[in-house]
């Protein structure tokens, strides 16, 4: 890991610290600390609501970030992104049928709209990992293709569903195609961060891999890397964590897209620094993100993918075209 | 002592998509050996390279390594082997020069490829034998097309592999960087004793700088020789190879230079 990388990585854990540790304390109402010690209610509002969901946005942020960055080396695309393998369809037909079918309740703790979303996900990505699978010299390209083909499947079949839907279901579907990231004490955080654990635990491992496969499968193939091995990992990775964020939170766009490349114009393309960068970059955009619409429409709340895009869009793009800078070009 | 050839493939096959690429090649490769394919378009030669890579393990026939089949080398001891040097034109290079060369220490790399201090002095001396220690820090995007040739040949190098196979590592280049180029792979040979197998358009490159010539015509053998043998049968058998006559030129006391006949309408 090069030096800049290390004090870049000190940095951000000093603003995730700060921004982590404030988040909580703001939102329709602020709390003080006296609150939390003297008031029974505030102090269960800010256990119980505010402090698992900023644990939860961070690690839905952060998963994002990191998978886009995997995706982008694995598929050498920069418009590739957490949800281009249809996983955000998928997982969207999967909890539009739990609405539309009614099936309330839980499942061993896990809410059923939430089980029928990851089935979604990780469906989705099995089947363009089988398709591409079929054929042996199957490239990047032609996986991206296969997920977005899947990818119109679902979102046709979710159409379908829609329509069918009764009036108050079609608006619950819509809410829930916003992304939003609405836990309620630690039995979702600890679901959500424990398939999300196991994932991040491959991509950390594989993370060399990808410095190979960005440069190209035959050049990562004689250097000693196993490609087909190296892919199937990470598929497999990536969709435990994108499926396990989707599942709780909901698509949320323009994180996964946009902070690897952020990131990569920071510190460069050596994937074992632009890994943990990325992710925690990622985290606490979306902490910030999040607090940012518990607030801004006080006591409503916006939906947080609209407030990723809305304003990490202009960022992006002044950071892409601002004074001296020349686009992506030079960083990938 | 092993006194199976570096190379040895035995009747090589290949198809892609009904279409037949390659066609029975035995072929063996010694230590030291400086071997040039060369051949007109679409002949072969870097399905070829990509075979005796093991990159296309559909191929039927036998590649064997110092005597072992290619199959039963694990990826990282195939790696510390032979190195590739593939096509460059529409490669993502994210990377500095730096961390680019450091990618071939991979197969001697933990499992976190964490660069050791062996790995560090390697890269430095694969730096300085392609002359490129003097851009280390620079982006791989901002480097002309010379430069960037004798950073991925660093890259290559780096690998500290027995045989380097190279594909048209100087085509697109002017002919200061293509001598350029040629020099480092000479100057790699001789310090390392690297076995070099390149893959090149330049027929006089092929038959004055290599000391032997593989021609393919259609997926097949035609010749695999001594360069002077080869030398010595041109221009005609050039003009059966390329199916354009050749003319020899002779420029003072250097060797003959074969220049393809100028066709009029």
């Amino acid at each position: 890991m090069s030096r800049g990388g290390k004090k870049i990585i000190l940095w951000e854990c000093v603003v995730a610290v700060v921004v982590l540790g404030t988040a909580p304390f703001v939102g329709m109402q602020l709390i003080s600390l006296s609150n939390i010690l003297h008031d029974a209610f505030a102090s269960k509002i800010f256990l119980f609501l505010r402090v698992p969901r900023v644990i939860a946005a961070f690690f839905a942020g952060g998963g994002l970030a990191l998978c886009g960055m995997v995706f982008q080396a694995m598929f050498r695309n920069p418009l590739a992104e957490p949800f281009t393998l249809g996983i955000s369809s998928g997982a969207a037909f999967g909890a539009a049928a739990m609405i539309i079918f009614n099936v309330a309740g839980t499942m061993l703790g896990v809410p059923w709209i939430t089980v029928g979303a990851f089935t979604g996900a990780i469906t989705s990505v099995a089947l363009v990992g089988a398709l591409s699978g079929l054929q042996k010299a199957a490239t990047g390209l032609t996986m991206l293709l296969a997920g977005i083909a899947v990818s119109f499947m679902f979102s046709s079949l979710l159409m379908l569903l829609q329509y069918m839907s009764s009036m108050s279901q079609s608006f619950q579907i819509i809410r829930w195609l916003m992304g939003g990231i609405e836990i309620y004490g630690y039995q979702p955080l600890l679901s959500l961060i424990s398939l999300e654990g196991v994932g991040i635990i491959a991509i950390v491992l594989a993370l060399p891999w990808l410095d190979h496969l960005i440069t190209g499968e035959d050049l990562a193939h004689t250097r000693g890397v196993n490609v087909v091995r190296a892919k199937r990992v990470l598929l497999i990775a990536t969709s435990l964590v994108v499926g396990s964020i989707v599942a709780v939170c909901g698509p949320i766009g323009f994180i996964g897209l946009m902070v690897p490349h952020f990131c990569r114009m920071l510190v460069g393309a050596s994937h074992r620094t632009l890994g943990p960068v990325s992710f925690i970059a990622g985290g606490v955009g979306l902490v910030v993100c999040d607090t940012i619409s518990r607030v801004i429409i006080a006591p409503a709340e916006v939906p947080v993918g609209v407030i990723t895009a809305l304003l990490g869009g202009p960022f992006f793009l002044w950071v892409l075209f601002g004074k001296g800078r020349q686009g992506i070009g030079n960083y990938f | 002592m092993n006194q199976n050839p570096l190379i040895e493939l035995k009747n090589l096959s290949y198809a892609y998509g009904g279409h037949t690429v390659l066609r029975d090649i035995t072929l063996t490769i010694d230590k030291g050996d400086t071997v040039a394919i060369i051949g007109k378009n679409g002949a072969g030669k870097s399905t070829l390279l990509k075979c005796i890579a093991g990159y296309l393990p559909s191929a039927a026939g036998e590649v064997a390594l110092s005597g072992r089949a290619i199959g039963d080398v694990s990826p990282r001891k195939r790696a510390a082997f032979m190195a590739y040097v593939p096509q460059l034109q529409g490669r993502l290079l994210p990377f500095t020069v730096y961390e680019y060369v450091m990618l071939g220490r991979y197969p001697y790399q933990n499992f976190l490829a964490l660069p050791r201090e062996e790995d560090k002095k390697i890269v430095m001396e694969s730096l300085q034998i392609t002359d490129t220690a003097d851009f280390a820090r620079r982006g791989m995007n901002s480097l002309s097309g010379g430069e960037l040739q004798r950073v991925f040949l660093a890259g290559a190098v780096s690998q500290r592999a027995r045989i380097l196979l190279l594909d048209e590592p100087a085509t697109f280049l002017d002919p200061k960087h293509q001598e350029t180029i040629q020099r480092v792979l000479e100057r790699i040979h001789a310090e390392f004793g690297t076995t070099v197998l390149t893959v090149t358009h330049d027929v006089n490159l092929a038959l004055g700088r290599y000391a032997k010539v593989f021609v393919l015509t259609e997926g097949a053998c035609f010749f695999y020789g001594k360069a002077e043998e080869l030398s010595a049968q041109s221009p005609q058998i050039l003009e059966r190879v390329f199916d354009i006559p050749f003319d020899a030129a002779k420029i003072k006391d250097r060797q003959p230079i074969f220049i393809p006949r100028r066709i009029t309408p």
